[in-house]
């Protein structure tokens, strides 16, 4: 048995950014053939999710059906200390999800064809973000 | 001319030349005061003559008187004349009888030879060998007396105006004066002998002086040559010894201030061949891969540091950087950097996990000796497909990834300098690098220059600038910096080698980025 982990840092703005290739090198590098890859956003007001990686206009209308459910500034938001956004990019969070588990199967990330890992960014300026990853397996 | 031979000549002149000198004074004032005694003794013995010599004159006047007035009145005539020439003669004779008298009375000391010259020109003297003497003195028969000196005779002459006869008496200097001549000689020859013998000892004297300074010369002349740990004899003369002491210190003096040089200049050297083999190990240009351009840049200090940087294609896409600053300086130094690198850059193609190619290292480091060599390490390879760049911080400055839209994020060290206390171990971790987003890799000596008041340029004036020309290219991006700690720096020469290293990524965002 062996497990791996890091932390990957990235820079992001306000939409889906992919993170496919680094999680995929990262799990090529801990050597594991068959195993599990957890990919774990360390933070609240962003989400990790995996996405179509196809066609940009997915995401495009993945941001903006959010963005209308979740509306920045909703006269009910109480913090709004850190900006319109931040309230916004809490609740978004929270309905979707920090993490995710993939298989990991002859050393490679288990993923479908058109699957990507994506950090999906709720705030609306430019943030650095920090993606936790961890590799069990033998 | 040699020392020995004015010593001989100084000696000859002091010694001989005085010698000489009271000999001679010496001989001519004896041979005067004898001189003087033998005429005194002459002139008493021709007073004494001449007192005599009167005395048998005025008795032969008497007589003479009488035999004149006997026949007065036939005063004129034949017989009268023959009588008076008779007379004349019979006059002649007999003051030459009682001249011959007186003389032969006389006592003859001491060889001197009494004689009388009278008017008419006869010499009386008690023998007839004498005249011979006496012609020699100038005293000749018939002739005036012409008084001629000779050196070893004195003549003593009283005449007598009435009768014209000359009283004289010649008196040989005699014994005596061979006896001063010769007590002279022995006393000159004595005197030289001294000074001969004195002279003997002179010459090892002026020998030992010439030996000394024959030393001091041949000192010299090995210094001249080269051979600093010459050392010459102290004598024991007060002089000598001083000169030979200070000359033996200026020697010292000499071989310590080449052995300075000698180790200054073999400082120098092999700072100056660390600083070659540093360069060497540069990258001779920048680096442009499909994903990445990396450029950097080394300001040399006054001091030779311990900095360097290199990057290079790995894998298929993938681009190794690594920067980083060893202890010490010089060929050691140097010499550590080659084979870092050389080892980084081999195991780097087998092991892609930098944290245990870093913990490797630091083990292998720490092996040696407490005092061994450390550095501070920055290792980052570059997945240009994955645009992920992984990287261990071990030890080295807090270095830099300044974002497309200018924000900069700090990459912090995750373990000990490599080598310095080995075991503690290193995280590796990673950041994705996006299309205009660069990372930016340092050494202290960009942080730390300081400004005139002692103010060290520091990270926040570093974000800054990174922060405001995003825009520019790498090259530019790299020569603001450079010229911003310049600018910090003011007149102030760098003391630390100060490096700069800039990656920009290049990937256009894939399908995914934000929209």
């Amino acid at each position: 048995m062996r497990q791996r982990s890091e932390v990957l840092a990235l820079s992001t703005r306000r939409g889906l950014t992919e993170i496919t290739p680094a999680v995929r090198s990262a799990v090529r590098e801990a050597g594991v053939r068959d195993g599990l890859c957890t990919v774990f956003l360390r933070h609240t007001s962003a989400s990790l999710v995996i996405q179509e990686n196809a066609d940009p206009s997915v995401r495009h209308d993945l941001e903006a059906f959010l963005s209308r459910l979740v509306p920045d500034g909703h006269p009910s938001f109480t913090h709004v200390a850190e900006g319109d956004d931040d309230m916004s990019a809490h609740v978004k969070s929270a309905l979707l999800k920090t993490s995710e588990q993939i298989p990991v199967s002859k050393g490679e990330l288990a993923l479908g064809t058109w699957q990507g890992i994506y950090v999906w960014e709720h705030r609306t300026g430019s943030h650095r973000r920090q993606v936790a990853i961890h590799v069990l397996g033998e | 001319m040699r020392l020995r031979t004015q010593l001989a000549l100084a000696f000859l002149l002091l010694a001989v030349v005085p010698l000489l000198g009271v000999t001679v004074y010496t001989y001519q004032s004896s041979l005067h005061a004898y001189r003087r005694a033998v005429i005194a003794e002459a002139e008493a013995l021709a007073a004494d003559m001449s007192a005599r010599a009167e005395m048998v004159e005025d008795e032969l006047s008497m007589r003479i008187q009488r035999m004149r007035q006997k026949p007065r009145r036939a005063a004129e005539g034949p017989f009268e004349t023959a009588r008076r020439e008779a007379l004349a003669v019979a006059e002649q004779q007999e003051l030459g009888a009682l001249l011959r008298t007186v003389l032969s009375g006389t006592e003859r000391r001491q060889g001197a030879i009494p004689f009388a010259h009278d008017a008419e020109g006869r010499l009386f003297t008690p023998d007839k060998q004498d005249e011979a003497v006496l012609a020699g003195l100038g005293v000749v028969p018939g002739q005036p007396i012409t008084r001629s000196d000779a050196a070893d005779w004195v003549l003593v002459l009283r005449p007598d105006v009435d009768s014209g006869v000359v009283i004289g008496v010649a008196r040989p200097l005699g014994q005596p004066l061979q006896d001063i001549r010769r007590t002279t000689a022995r006393n000159l020859a004595l005197g030289l002998g001294l000074a001969a013998l004195a002279l003997l000892g002179i010459i090892p004297l002026s020998q030992r002086m010439t030996r000394h300074l024959g030393a001091l010369t041949e000192g010299a002349e090995r210094l001249g040559r080269g051979e600093l740990d010459v050392k010459v004899p102290v004598p024991h003369s007060v002089e000598f010894a001083r000169l030979a002491e200070t000359f033996n210190q200026m020697a010292r003096d000499l071989r310590r201030n080449q052995e300075q040089l000698l180790e200054q200049e073999r400082i120098r050297k092999e700072l100056e061949i660390g600083r070659r083999i540093q360069e060497e190990l540069l990258p001779r240009a920048p680096l442009r891969s499909p994903f990445a351009e990396i450029g950097g840049m080394s300001i040399p200090a006054r001091e030779v540091g311990g900095d360097f940087f290199n990057y290079f294609p790995l894998r298929e896409g993938e681009v190794a950087v690594l920067l980083g600053d060893v202890s010490g300086k010089g060929v050691g130094a140097a010499l550590l950097m080659a084979s870092l690198q050389a080892t980084l850059r081999a195991r780097l193609a087998l092991e892609p996990d930098l944290a245990k190619l870093v913990d490797d290292l630091d083990r292998e480091m720490g092996d040696g000796e407490p005092l061994a060599p450390y550095v501070t390490l920055f290792l980052a390879v570059l997945e240009g497909n994955a645009q992920r760049l992984r990287y261990v911080n071990a030890g080295h400055n807090t270095q830099l990834v300044r974002r497309r839209d200018g924000d900069v994020e700090r990459l912090v060290s995750s373990g000990r300098p490599p080598g310095l206390y080995p075991g503690g171990g290193y995280a590796q971790e990673s950041v994705v690098l996006g299309e205009g987003d660069a990372l930016f890799l340092f050494t202290d000596g960009v942080v730390e220059a300081e400004d005139e008041s002692g103010e060290p340029f520091g990270m926040d004036r570093l974000e800054a600038v990174l922060s405001v020309h995003r825009e520019d290219d790498l090259d530019a991006l790299v020569a603001r910096v450079h010229d911003a700690v310049s600018a910090h720096r003011g007149p102030r020469e760098a003391d630390d080698d100060a490096t700069l290293l800039a990656l920009r990524a290049l990937v256009h965002s894939p399908p995914g980025n934000p929209v």
